[in-house]
């Protein structure tokens, strides 16, 4: 017995042996990113409802097959999110309390190392009126070809925090009373949503101060159909979709905002059967033709943050649907990759992405960012 | 309060009553968040079955009073027509007040929703329990009348918490301040 014993473990150190010894290796080695990321990747704005100084901003790879989380960015308390087209640094606009969720609170624009993910500089924004609610692409914007960084103020006094990019100088805060949101406009200017269905046109000088300002006349109702605060831009044409299915373009290409004609996502059929616009990211854009937008059935007096059964493909140009996207899982909020090839992300009802191809509408896979408690709300494509 | 307050939520009030909308909070949620945790809105509300209004661990809250119908703990509470965010019913306090070691925020958002027991609109107002992190439970989002940030006092994506002195969003009332001028 002992004999058959010893042969045994004999035999098994023999096949031990016989098999390849893992090589030793590195402690302490850390991940990079490429500074220009491909088109494929996103940015997935995760707002932490349930904590909601751990917001995040995940970059993920849709077309990859295997490896898809690259890494995230914090972005703490209702951030907001930009990456530059032209440094590709990533900017996030984020609130911190001395004692984590109390104390003393301290505004900032944190710009990020895109290779690196790590914090290189903050902007400290005195006066900490950076507006704090769900994010929205156009409360962290650039202008005048990225010269000057714009942020929304809300304190509830209303105002946009002008800063000069590359210095990080803080130039000017103008008030926008009334008034929501930036919409780059003109050379250097912005243009604001208002409460009585207006757009404000501002253009700055070089010192962040007023040199026009103008009303638009009203041009939507927000009684009784009002716009939806998301948009896409095509050709300096920024496009927004209406809560009951009108397409509001207006024209910002020049220093004072000019509403073009609206018309219809819904034929007369589809009108009567309510489908309505809905969810939180609404809209994107390929940037060349097409929007995206999602869209629900059966829509009634607060279902415009209901979640889509159908993502709707418009071509502008022709103001005519040309594709229907069933949605497997539903959609909240929905962007397009700027890639050759480009790919529909969608955060669908469990708060995963659902990536589909845009050209087949084919749903390939979905993505997740994360546990139970992640809240992605707003997605942006790599630029 | 201060007089800023005092002048915010005059205007709020006089807003609500002429407008006739709602709004709220921080938040926004839409979707179901850990899909069987939370049966949130709008998502889940397409469910109209109201006995999956409660959030999963949270039981039941008996309501005698036949002129308030409804359990408070549920997404489907006649008050809750414009919330956004975690109900304070399920944290610690109450429809009107606030769980302990939270501050309540004197800026408010208002809305306006109809009781069905007697067929009247109230003015609600949709005030925030702030200074301690997110109570995370019983997350319920209804967007009846809620306008984008451009009508800020009728928005509910907007962190309300922004009157109180700490500032950090925990929950949110629900408190009736009066019958609406369009019965």
């Amino acid at each position: 017995m002992r004999k058959i014993l010893a042969s045994a473990i004999a035999i098994s150190l023999l096949s031990f042996n016989s098999a390849a010894e893992l090589p030793t290796e590195e402690t302490m080695q850390i991940e990079t990113l490429p500074a220009e990321y491909p088109k494929d990747w996103i940015f997935v704005h995760d707002v932490s409802f349930y904590a909601l100084t751990e917001g995040k901003v995940v970059i993920l790879d849709l077309a990859a097959k295997t490896l898809n989380y690259k890494g995230l960015i914090s972005a703490s308390v209702f951030g907001n999110f930009i990456q530059s087209e032209k440094t590709h640094k990533l900017y996030t606009g984020e609130s911190f309390y001395a004692r984590s969720t109390r104390g003393a609170r301290t505004d900032a624009i944190t710009e990020w190392d895109p290779a690196t993910l790590k914090p290189v500089d903050e902007i400290i924004l005195p006066g900490n009126e950076r507006a704090q609610a769900v994010a929205e692409k156009n409360a962290l914007q650039f202008v005048d070809d990225e010269k000057y960084m714009l942020i929304f103020k809300f304190s509830p006094a209303v105002k946009v925090g002008i800063i000069k990019t590359d210095t990080k100088e803080i130039l000017n805060d103008i008030d926008i009373p009334g008034c929501s949101l930036i919409y780059p406009t003109g050379k250097r200017g912005f243009s604001s949503l208002c409460a009585d269905g207006t757009m404000v046109s501002i253009q700055f000088d070089e010192a962040g101060q007023v040199v026009s300002e103008h009303k638009v006349d009203a041009f939507f109702d927000p009684d009784s159909d009002p716009l939806f605060e998301k948009t896409a831009v095509i050709d300096g044409i920024a496009y927004f979709p209406s809560f009951k299915g009108q397409m509001q373009p207006i024209d910002l290409t020049g220093s004072v905002a000019k509403p073009m004609k609206a018309w219809s996502l819904v034929t007369e059929a589809e009108r009567a059967q309510n489908w309505r616009p809905g969810g939180w990211q609404v809209i994107s854009g390929d940037g060349k033709s097409l929007v995206y937008v999602l869209m629900h059935k059966d829509g009634y007096n607060g279902s415009h943050k209901d979640s889509a059964q159908e993502l709707w493909v418009f071509d502008v140009h022709t103001k005519k649907k040309v594709k229907s996207i069933p949605l497997l899982n539903g959609g909240i909020s929905v962007e397009v990759t700027r890639s050759a090839n480009p790919l529909l992300a969608i955060i669908n009802n469990e708060m995963r992405v659902d990536v589909y191809s845009a050209d087949t509408g084919k749903f390939t896979h979905s993505l997740s960012i994360g546990g139970p408690s992640v809240v992605p709300l707003v997605m942006h494509a790599a630029k | 309060m201060s007089k800023f307050d005092k002048i915010f939520e005059k205007s709020a009030r006089d807003l609500a009553r002429t407008q006739s909308r709602r709004s709220f909070l921080s938040k926004l949620g839409m979707a179901v968040v850990g899909v069987s945790a939370i049966p949130a809105l709008p998502v889940a509300r397409a469910s109209s079955n109201p006995s999956a209004g409660f959030s999963n661990g949270v039981l039941p809250q008996e309501n005698n009073n036949p002129n308030d119908p409804g359990d408070p703990s549920t997404c489907e509470y006649w008050r809750y027509c414009g919330i956004d965010g975690f109900l304070c019913s399920c944290c610690g306090g109450s429809v009107t007040t606030c769980p302990p070691g939270t501050e309540m925020s004197p800026i408010t958002w208002v809305g306006t929703c109809l009781n069905p027991a007697d067929n009247k609109h109230y003015i609600i107002s949709y005030n925030d329990c702030c200074g301690t992190t997110s109570c995370g439970t019983c997350f319920c989002n209804r967007n009846e009348n809620d306008k984008p940030m451009y009508r800020v006092f009728s928005n509910n994506d907007t962190n309300w918490c922004i009157g109180a002195s700490s500032q950090t969003y925990n929950c949110s009332t629900a408190i009736i301040l009066g019958v609406s001028a369009d019965n």
